[in-house]
């Protein structure tokens, strides 16, 4: 009864194995204050919320929810929250009419369509990637 | 240790995966071989040599993490029954009865609004790009998210489901033994 996934074709679900895996590996760092695996919002995700002590003050919370499916595609959605807006942007790849299969959808607000992109294969360099282009965004922030 | 001394920003991110060993990377890089792959190529994504892939991949194979296939050259892959396997227990160990049954329900609840909001039976009977074309409301972002979080839920369910029958299996043991 369960069509076969993973060929890239149909939705795929959740990878738990490798969420656990990027849970503990970024709850261990000192930019992360918490890494947890939920699905209070609807989505199984991880969320990873980072340290309040690496961000100027106007922004309240900083997240990454981390989506990674069993076909390895994925989406990564960053977020800071302010006290009356937010600035979001997204990594996804999944097919996709607007682009190519890998695509970001760019900040204030990571509005549909995106914009064509080349991400690499492995889960790790896809989070260290996207870690890389958070510090970055910190590193501007201070320099405001 | 102060962080937040500093006028010009907070110290640099730590390297998530630097302290990871040989042994972690090749498990982090089985997670994703989901095909039949040769030793030395997980030892390249691994960057490791081939003789110590072998090693540890042998030790995988021993604990069930990986399928090894006796091909020439021997590949190895992912064995996803291992994970699930381990997920159940855990959900077992973690959850009463009563507890696993009334995710079930919620499951089943979100299952059949998935079904109902996009008239089908199952998330690989929807055409995400049809669907999404075919709506105001949702993108294909959101079309192809909902679609994830519905196959999601169908597995999420059958772990609950397995995991409850085998606490069942267990408490009629006990009572009976």
């Amino acid at each position: 009864m369960v069509p076969p996934t993973g060929d890239g074709g149909s939705p795929a679900p959740i990878d738990r194995p490798i969420l656990e895996f990027l849970q503990t590996r970024l709850q261990a760092t000192r930019q992360v204050s918490r890494a947890a695996i939920t699905d209070a919002s609807g989505h199984l995700e991880l969320q990873v919320v980072f340290a309040s002590s690496y961000y100027p003050a106007p922004v309240d919370d900083a997240t990454l929810t981390v989506r990674w499916y069993t076909n390895d595609d994925f989406t990564l959605h960053y977020r800071e929250q302010y006290a009356d807006h937010a600035w979001e942007c997204r990594w996804d790849r999944h097919p996709n009419p607007h682009e190519t299969r890998d695509h970001f959808h760019p900040p204030p607000d990571a509005p549909t369509p995106g914009e064509d992109a080349t991400w690499p294969d492995d889960h790790r360099d896809v989070v260290a990637l996207v870690l890389s282009e958070i510090e970055d965004r910190i590193t501007a922030l201070w320099s405001e | 240790m102060s962080e937040t001394d500093a006028a010009d920003g907070p110290p640099p991110f730590e390297d998530a995966f630097a302290s990871d060993d040989v042994e972690q990377r090749i498990y982090g890089t089985i997670l994703q071989t989901r095909k039949p792959t040769t030793a030395s190529t997980i030892a390249d994504i691994a960057d490791c040599d081939p003789k110590t892939a072998r090693k540890y991949l042998g030790w995988f194979d021993d604990l069930g993490i990986v399928t090894h296939h006796d091909s020439h050259p021997a590949t190895y892959e992912r064995n996803d029954a291992y994970f699930e396997w381990r997920r159940i227990n855990q959900l077992a160990a973690d959850h009463s009865v009563e507890e696993l049954q009334e995710r079930v329900r919620e499951l089943t609840t979100r299952i059949t609004e998935y079904k109902a909001t996009y008239d089908a039976a199952s998330p690989a009977a929807v055409d995400a790009v049809a669907a999404a074309e075919g709506s105001d409301e949702r993108t294909i972002d959101d079309v192809y998210s909902d679609l994830a979080d519905w196959a999601t839920a169908r597995e999420e369910r059958d772990r609950y489901e397995r995991a409850r029958q085998q606490r069942t299996g267990g408490e009629r043991e006990q009572a009976s033994g």
